[in-house]
């Protein structure tokens, strides 16, 4: 039973089964059906070892030393991708490659014409197995699959025919199955069917069977067009047989490659597989497919200045760098490594058919260098050129043939072509061995990219530009291809310790221990006057905000000062003058109609009536209510009434008790006969509800301690004998500074006198400041106050009304002086503030308008 | 006592008054005089408090030795020596009526003569400090009223104190109601919102 | 239940659900703005000097009773001062508080604590004063704490009489801001002509809106506005009716 191994875990798996039955990958992948152009049959490509181009001197010169070993190494896929660049501008064709590939193939050599569909299906083979390769290289080196290592085994006999055989028989050894498979359909059966049944797995033998019935056949007359034009341009078809060289290319593109759009893959298709014929195909093939790409590519092509701007113009003195290797450098050609010294005799052996075999015998290392070393690394498109060709060059380089004449006189076209393809491989050259194995697979798009950009650098041209969420993916630290370090020590020069004077050896001091001077700077702003003068502004003001300010100190007498102590001294005045007769003599006011309600009340009063006076006012306020209560009080002791005092502020009672003691002396009125104080009802506006509700149990001592409304055997107090409630009263009389007192008064108390159909009336002396608050409360017979006094006026004419001079007749003069000298220094005072105002604004615009 | 609990003891003694004073329930109204009488005994506690508050502020104003300390130890001796006197013979007697007569109501007194002053210098400046119509109606209405309340010599200008008591009576009366009204839509928002808690003077 | 407790109870509880309504829309983010009064664009100011400038800030609410209706205007002060103590207690100065009427004075106390409490700062009892139990006595109090402790600006905010003029004229003689409003009549008369920003009417109780005091405050501020438009149109109602002999 036919086994598989899987190319992923490399364990073998029933031939039927599609996925591995231990990793579960892909056994059979799934392959459309291929084209000619873009989609390559798949076949056992991966088991070709190829070899990178690039790869240094050391394994090429041990694989001339060892070479199965070389071969393992050569499958390594990591290093293929890495070289492949390389190939277009070190591979020069190796003779012997035409004939094999021809006799294997069916195809003639000549003409040129007739090898070229070959040499198309090959360059196909090549993409597909480079896509193969690639996929090998994602695997690694360590799990190469066994199956993979067997195919390589079989691809020792075509190595060793190329590496160690003898060249009279390059075509029977160095026709491998590999490239029987590559050969048409119906030679494939005779040529390699037991490399394919042996090597290849079925679902692979599948696959060849399929692209051998797409696959058109190889002949002259079944050329495509657009491979018949690359041909015809070429000065010798290219079958690119050669297996190794083949084999190099399979694992170097997939690396850039192989994720490529389709329409970068069909540009680089085109050109890649002419990395050896640079100077014919690429350039050819990329004219042949100009009506496929796009435009830009084709201004490309046309336009050698452009491609002359990134790639170096070819000496067309020295043929030898010429033919096909616009990008070799100078140095590479004219040095001659020693890896290519140990090729060189194998060259001379395994390509004495080989068109370069002349070239070698001329002894000419630096111009045969790197044809020799692309010997080995040689693509296929080497293998195209003509012996005839070929012999021209044997004469040495001094004879230009006539290919290497067109392609000078066409140097552009190689470039272009071999620009695009090795572009790619130049982001990632000299990068270092295991790059880009470990490198996603989106960074080959992203070198691809990079390297298309370089070219992509002719007016008109829309440079290609990663997606913003991909450049912002894109590690830049890690991936992005580093400056190349520029190798110092041949330019040091030792210049201390015994290798003093030498030339390029390691430093015996480290860079950090050698003092040198500090480079010097100057420190000087190139500043303008003006920004200067601004920046001593700037330092100016600064300076004055750290600064500290003297506190300005007042002045000890201001204006205000003055202007107080004039309005002070005036009013003062202006009262002292009727103590020198001046006005002291004015005429009363006449009474009010309130006013002399609340005479007509006092007046009605009965004899011995109890009248109960809510002394409320402040000490402060006594110049102006001791005046007010002294008319209505006097009239009220006058009439012999009983007087029971209360008060709601804490200060009242004291004020009572002075009234009484001071004002009222001349009447004689005795504490607890004819009057009695209360004292304070604490409580504010609750307070006076409780009293007015409960009167015996909220205030039931006198200010000197009496018992004021009696308890059992003791009687009352006269004031207050018969009084069970407020309503009993004949008569409430609020004496009161305060509004809000008269409001609480009216609000409060004055319900509970009108209550159980008494009419108990309500009289208020107020302060004036206290009128508007209580005048609407007044009326004479529906309102809640029926008698009301208001200030020193009222009072002057409540006396004026009883015809008694007491204390309102006594300040009526000086108070009305002293309200006439107020108001007129108001007066004045706003006349001048008003002037003032009127006239500062002018004088401030004067001096402006005067500017 | 702890911010929740004093606010829940709060709002809703604050609630039971409110209802006291709208229901004419009998235990309602019991406990809203109750919860008054307390309140009035501790706005009596607390103005003792208040006054030993400001007898030790002004104590230690003394022990600081500089010229306002002086005040202070005046301030706290005329406290000590009326709290010995009053305390001691009582409100009415001739030292307590001594000192409330020619100690206390001449300095309040003269305090109030000292605000007569300061009110005409404050209304002299007054155009100095914003001259705008509000300013000029003030101005007029305090000349108006002093002109007519007390005539010079008694010579009354005619129509003045007509003018003067209809600015008494009516703009006046007017205004204030109208502040009134204003006022008192505050003292009930400002009352409902110590209910609701959103307002604790109570340090809560 | 009389005609008179219905319609005072039924006046409450609309006011309480006005002021509920307005606080949930405002919690819900709609914005009130507030028409601009000069007196506490300063006193913002003010504020902020203080702290910056280290000075002092004197919060006066007055001598009105507690158990009385000034003691909405002293509640309001209280307020205030709460607001003030929270921003300045840090500063190097913390405000000082002064009252006539021993409840407040304990009250203020209570609330400089709450606030140093919660900022973390050190609480002196000093800072709420009882300076007189008499309308002059504790203004003659309170002058000399406006001039001998270098007070910045002076907030009266409480139950004054006359006397405030006073407290404001010491204040303006010290170089200081004054701003000041009351529920007494006279009283407002006199801060017109003295103080440098005075409150007239319920400006006063807008103090908590204005200096953002809770969403409360402006949910309560609209209310009264809502409510001072039905007073109004109750009055031109009743006096056309009166005129038209309805009533």
């Amino acid at each position: 039973m036919a086994e598989v191994r899987c190319p992923m875990c490399g364990k073998p798996n029933p031939a039927e089964l599609e996925e591995c039955q231990f990793c579960g990958a892909r056994l059979k992948p799934l392959v459309a059906p291929p084209s000619q152009e873009e989609s390559p049959p798949s076949g056992p490509e991966p088991d070709v070892p190829a070899e990178p181009a690039g790869e240094p001197a050391d394994w090429l010169s041990g694989f001339r030393e060892e070479e199965e070993a070389d071969r393992e190494d050569a499958a390594q896929p990591a290093d293929f991708g890495e070289e492949e660049p390389e190939l277009p501008r070190k591979a020069p064709p190796r003779g012997g490659i035409q004939e094999r590939l021809a006799r294997a193939g069916g195809i003639e050599p000549e003409p040129a014409g007739e090898s070229a569909p070959d040499e198309g299906a090959a360059f196909d083979e090549d993409w597909s197995v480079d896509e193969r390769a690639f996929d090998d290289e994602d695997l690694g080196e360590a799990e190469l699959p066994d199956w993979l290592v067997s195919m390589r085994s079989g691809e020792e006999s075509p190595v060793e025919a190329e590496a160690g055989k003898s060249p009279e028989e390059p075509e029977q050894d160095e026709k491998s199955d590999y490239v029987d498979r590559w050969s048409p359909p119906e030679e494939e059966a005779e040529v390699s069917p037991e490399a394919s049944e042996i090597d290849v797995p079925e679902w692979m033998q599948g696959l060849e069977e399929e692209r051998a019935e797409s696959e058109p056949k190889a002949g002259p007359g079944e050329l495509p067009d657009w491979l018949k034009q690359p041909a015809a341009d070429l000065p010798e078809p290219e079958p690119g047989a050669d297996p190794w060289s083949a084999g190099e290319e399979q694992a170097e593109r997939p690396s850039w490659e192989e994720q490529t759009p389709d329409w970068l893959a069909d540009l680089s298709a085109g050109p890649h597989p002419d990395d050896a014929g640079e100077a014919g195909f690429s350039a050819s093939e990329l004219q042949d497919e100009a009506e496929d790409l796009p435009d830009w590519l084709d201004d490309f092509a046309e336009s050698p200045s452009e491609a002359e701007d990134y790639f170096p113009p070819q000496q067309p003195e020295e043929p030898e760098e010429e033919p096909g290797l616009p990008l070799e450098l100078p140095e590479e050609a004219g040095e001659m490594p020693d890896w290519l010294a140990d090729i060189a005799p194998g060259q001379q052996e395994v390509g004495g058919t080989g068109p370069f075999e002349g070239e070698l015998e001329l002894d000419e290392p630096e111009g045969v260098a790197p044809f020799t070393a692309g010997d080995e690394e040689s693509p296929d498109w080497l293998g195209g050129i003509s012996e005839e060709d070929l012999a021209g060059l044997e004469g040495g380089f001094d004879e230009v043939p006539d290919w290497l004449s067109d392609l000078k006189s066409r140097p552009i076209e190689p470039e272009a072509g071999s620009g695009m393809v090795g572009s790619p491989r130049e982001a990632g050259e000299g990068e270092g061995e295991g790059y880009e194995s470990e490198l996603p697979g989106w960074f080959d798009e992203e070198t691809e990219a990079e390297g298309l950009s370089e070219m992509e650098v002719e007016p008109g041209l829309t440079p290609a530009t990663l997606p913003s969420w991909l450049e912002a993916m894109r590690p830049v630290e890690d991936a992005a291809p580093a400056p190349p370090i520029e190798d110092e020590t041949e330019d040091h020069v030792e210049s201390a310790g015994p290798l003093s004077g030498l030339r390029g050896v390691l430093p015996a001091e480290p860079e950090v221990a050698r003092l040198r001077k500090p480079p010097t700077y100057s420190s000087r702003l190139q500043v303008t006057e003006t920004q200067e003068s601004q920046a001593e502004i700037l330092r100016n003001l600064l300076k004055s905000e750290s600064r500290s300010r003297p506190i300005p100190t007042p002045p000890l007498i201001s204006s205000q000062h003055v202007l107080r102590w004039v309005i002070a001294a005036v009013l003062i005045l202006a009262i002292l003058l009727p103590l020198v007769g001046v006005g002291g003599a004015a005429p009363l006011p006449t009474f009010t109609s309130e006013t002399a309600q609340a005479n007509r009340i006092i007046r009605d009063l009965p004899p011995d009536s109890r009248v109960l006076i809510g002394f409320d006012y402040e000490p402060g306020l006594s110049g102006e209510m001791d005046a007010v209560a002294d008319a209505v009080i006097d009239h009220l002791i006058l009439r012999g009434a009983l007087l029971t005092l209360v008060s709601s502020s804490p200060t009242g009672p004291v004020v009572a008790e002075r009234f009484m003691s001071t004002t009222q002396a001349d009447h004689n009125y005795t504490a607890g006969t004819q009057y009695i104080n209360l004292g304070y009802v604490p409580g504010g506006r609750t307070g006076l509800l409780s009293f007015a509700e409960s009167p015996q149990r909220t205030l039931p001592y006198t200010l000197r301690g009496a018992t004021a409304w009696g308890t059992g055997a003791d009687p009352a107090l006269a004031p207050v004998q018969g009084i069970d409630a407020l309503s009993d009263f004949d008569m409430l009389m609020v004496i009161t500074d305060n509004p809000d007192t008269a409001r609480a008064w009216i609000e409060q108390v004055q319900p509970v006198l009108v209550a159980d159909d008494s009419q108990t009336p309500l009289v208020m002396a107020v302060s004036a400041q206290a009128e508007p608050m209580v005048r609407p409360y007044y009326h004479e017979s529906a309102g809640q106050v029926q008698g009301l006094v208001v200030g020193l006026r009222g009072a002057a004419a409540y006396s004026n009304l009883t015809g008694r001079v007491n204390l309102p007749g006594a300040y009526w003069g000086a108070f009305g002086i002293g309200s006439a000298v107020a108001a007129a220094v108001i007066l004045v005072a706003s006349i001048v503030a008003i002037a003032s105002s009127l006239i500062a604004p002018r004088q401030k615009r004067a001096p402006e308008e005067a500017a | 006592m702890r911010a929740p609990f004093s606010a829940v003891i709060a709002i809703s003694l604050g609630i039971i008054v409110l209802l006291g004073y709208f229901v004419p329930i009998g235990p309602l109204t019991s406990l809203r005089i109750v919860l008054l009488d307390w309140a009035v005994i501790l706005a009596g506690v607390a103005l003792i408090v208040g006054v030993v508050n400001l007898f030790y502020v002004h104590w230690k104003k003394t022990s600081e030795g500089n010229t306002e300390s002086l005040y202070s130890g005046v301030l706290v001796f005329a406290l000590l020596i009326t709290l010995v006197l009053v305390g001691w013979f009582g409100p009415t007697h001739t030292f307590s009526l001594w000192i409330f007569n020619y100690i206390q109501v001449p300095v309040e007194s003269s305090l109030m003569a000292m605000l007569a002053i300061t009110l005409a210098y404050a209304s002299a400046r007054l155009l100095r400090r914003r001259i705008d119509l509000l300013s000029g109606v003030f101005l007029a209405t305090t000349l108006v009223v002093l002109l007519a309340t007390a005539p010079l010599f008694g010579i009354e200008i005619p129509g003045l104190g007509e003018l003067r008591d209809w600015i008494a009576q009516v703009p006046a009366t007017a205004g204030a109601r109208g502040i009134l009204l204003g006022v008192a839509l505050g003292v009930v928002a400002t009352g409902l919102r110590v209910l609701m808690g959103a307002d604790r003077p109570y340090g809560g | 239940m009389t005609l008179l407790g219905v319609l005072g109870l039924g006046f409450v509880l609309f006011f309480l659900g006005l002021i509920l309504i307005f606080a949930f829309l405002g919690r819900r983010g709609r914005e009130v703005s507030l028409r601009p009064i000069p007196a506490f664009d300063r006193l913002q100011k003010a504020i902020g000097r203080a702290v910056e400038a280290g000075n002092r800030l004197h919060v006066s609410i007055g001598s009105g009773d507690i158990t009385g209706p000034q003691a909405a205007v002293a509640l309001v002060g209280l307020t205030i001062l709460n607001r003030i103590a929270r921003d300045t207690t840090i500063s190097d100065r913390p405000p000082v508080a002064t009252s006539g009427d021993g409840s407040l004075a304990i009250l203020s106390q209570d609330v400089m604590r709450s606030a140093a409490r919660e900022i973390g700062a050190e609480y002196s009892p000093f800072s709420g004063r009882l300076t007189g139990v008499t309308p002059f006595s504790y203004a003659a109090g309170a002058m000399t704490v406006v001039q001998d402790e270098e007070v910045g600006a002076s907030i009266l905010i409480g139950s004054f009489g006359v006397e405030a003029a006073l407290i404001n004229e010491i204040g303006e003689r010290s170089g200081g801001m004054t701003l000041a409003g009351t529920d007494n009549l006279p009283g407002q008369a006199v801060l017109y002509a003295t103080a440098q920003e005075p409150l007239i009417g319920e400006e006063t109780f807008a103090g908590g809106a204005y200096l953002d005091a809770g969403p409360t405050h402006t949910a309560s501020l609209r209310a009264q506005d809502w409510l001072r438009w039905l007073i109004i149109a109750s009055l031109l109602l009743g006096a056309l009716a009166k005129f038209f002999g309805f009533l």
